[in-house]
């Protein structure tokens, strides 16, 4: 049979009253039913827009990275500041003599001076250390009394090249 | 799908856990030594990459224990490399040596296991002890003796020591407890001293370094440094006189005492005498002094 418009409309109307009054009685109120799936519809929402923060982080976190990284490849530029940050990476200690060579080609009647001088000779004579660790590592691995040493080695480096950036 | 994702990886990374955590073998060998030491010997410790641990005995006797460890994931491996650990101990007029070296093979540059090597000696009170070591630990409790003490990248423990004593230190960590020697020089470069003295006289040569002093009733305190901070801490201000020099550094004093502090040009100075009290001299370039 087919049925006209009309007598279609009548008819699903008809089913949807039905499907009311065939509401399972083993399950909750209608009302607490959709008040629930509206709470998790909310924490989803949260949930999806802390995954968004996440994802904002973690680009922001990439370009700082990218331009400290791309900081360090031009010390010309710096400022005592950004010094003092690069060398904390003192392992790459040769930027460090060379940025203090650059400043002393400027100022050298900085560089001439006692104090930097002695600085300076410090300066290297602790590179000479540090390698000596290198190789004992190397040797040994990286023992814990060897990894201090280093460590101590570094620390003296950074003190005497925040005095020498300070001085300059 | 995010939380499901955290689950696998987390499952992932448990489940080859075992595979990671290897355990860790250890070969070791002790050896021990007693010798009869007369009151004019000289105890000679040459250590390489050792750990030294000196006190006293009641005996008449050099007690000596050296332990040698050699850790590995594999055992085997440990146990070939805890042979290259090799000691000696000579006797030589009234000087005993001990020393340690490593003996690696011609084809070999590069030791995969952990070695350790430990010297632990007792020995009869005011004896003459001569420590020289290289990235070590050295402690001396409860000893009464003279010792001379050289060492580079190590930690120094001195805990209730009397005697004589000469340190001479670099990039190095030297803890005093209850350090009480009638005398004591210290010559230390890059090195960090905290030391809480209960009498004597003391001299410190310091360089590029810290030095922090606590002390009960010393006769003689001397400090010479350069690029070394000075922090010292009387147990009772007035107890000393103080004369103190910072040539381009800064004095901190305790409030009530400020209006003492001199300047000239860029020294700072600080003068209290009393001629009945021991003074302290502290004479620096480049850093601070603080007294508290």
């Amino acid at each position: 049979m087919e049925l006209e418009d009309e007598n279609l409309d009548k008819e699903v109307k008809k089913q949807v009253l039905d499907l009311n009054d065939s509401y399972p009685s083993i399950l909750p109120n209608r009302e607490l039913l959709w008040q629930s799936i509206e709470e998790k519809r909310g924490k989803r929402k949260i949930r999806s827009i802390q995954i968004r923060w996440s994802v904002a982080a973690s680009v922001a976190l990439c370009i700082v990275s990218g331009l400290w990284i791309f900081q360090t490849k031009a010390p010309e530029n710096n400022t005592n500041q950004d010094l003092l940050a690069l060398f904390s990476e003192i392992s790459e200690g040769k930027q460090a003599y060379d940025y203090i060579d650059q400043v002393c080609k400027s100022q050298s009647s900085i560089c001439l001076s006692e104090q930097f001088q002695a600085l300076r000779i410090e300066l290297e004579q602790s590179s000479i250390q540090l390698d000596e660790i290198e190789k004992q590592i190397d040797l040994f691995g990286p023992d814990k009394h060897l990894i201090n040493a280093k460590d101590r080695v570094r620390k003296h480096q950074y003190r005497i090249i925040k005095t020498l950036v300070q001085i300059i | 799908m995010y939380w499901k994702s955290i689950s696998i990886v987390t499952l992932v990374a448990l489940g080859t856990l075992p595979f990671n955590l290897k355990a860790q073998s250890t070969a070791s060998k002790t050896f021990t030594e007693n010798l009869l030491i007369e009151s004019e010997d000289i105890i000679q410790i040459i250590g390489e990459k050792a750990n030294v641990s000196v006190t006293e005995s009641n005996t008449d006797q050099l007690e000596l224990k050296v332990t040698f460890k050699a850790t590995n994931n594999n055992k085997s491996l440990a146990v070939k490399e805890l042979e290259y650990l090799r000691y000696g101990l000579f006797r030589e007029n009234n000087r005993v040596q001990i020393r340690n070296s490593f003996m690696l093979p011609s084809n070999v540059d590069h030791i995969e296991s952990t070695l350790e090597v430990l010297y632990e000696l007792a020995l009869p009170p005011d004896r003459k002890v001569e420590i020289t070591n290289k990235y070590g630990y050295i402690e001396i409790i409860d000893f009464k003796g003279t010792l001379d003490i050289n060492l580079k990248f190590c930690d120094l423990l001195l805990d209730h020591v009397t005697g004589i004593a000469t340190l001479k230190t670099s990039f190095s960590e030297v803890h005093g407890r209850n350090v009480g020697f009638s005398s004591m020089e210290s010559e230390d470069d890059k090195s960090r001293v905290l030391m809480n003295i209960t009498s004597g006289s003391y001299r410190f040569k310091s360089t590029y370094g810290d030095l922090i002093l606590s002390f009960d009733n010393v006769q003689d305190l001397h400090v010479q440094s350069k690029r070394t901070d000075v922090v010292l801490i009387p147990k009772t201000f007035e107890q000393f006189g103080y004369d103190m020099l910072s040539d381009g550094g800064s004095i901190y004093v305790p409030d009530k005492y400020i209006q003492l502090l001199k300047k000239e040009g860029k020294k700072v100075l600080f003068l209290m005498k009393k001629p009945s009290k021991p003074t302290i001299k502290i004479s620096t370039d480049y850093n601070t002094i603080t007294l508290n």
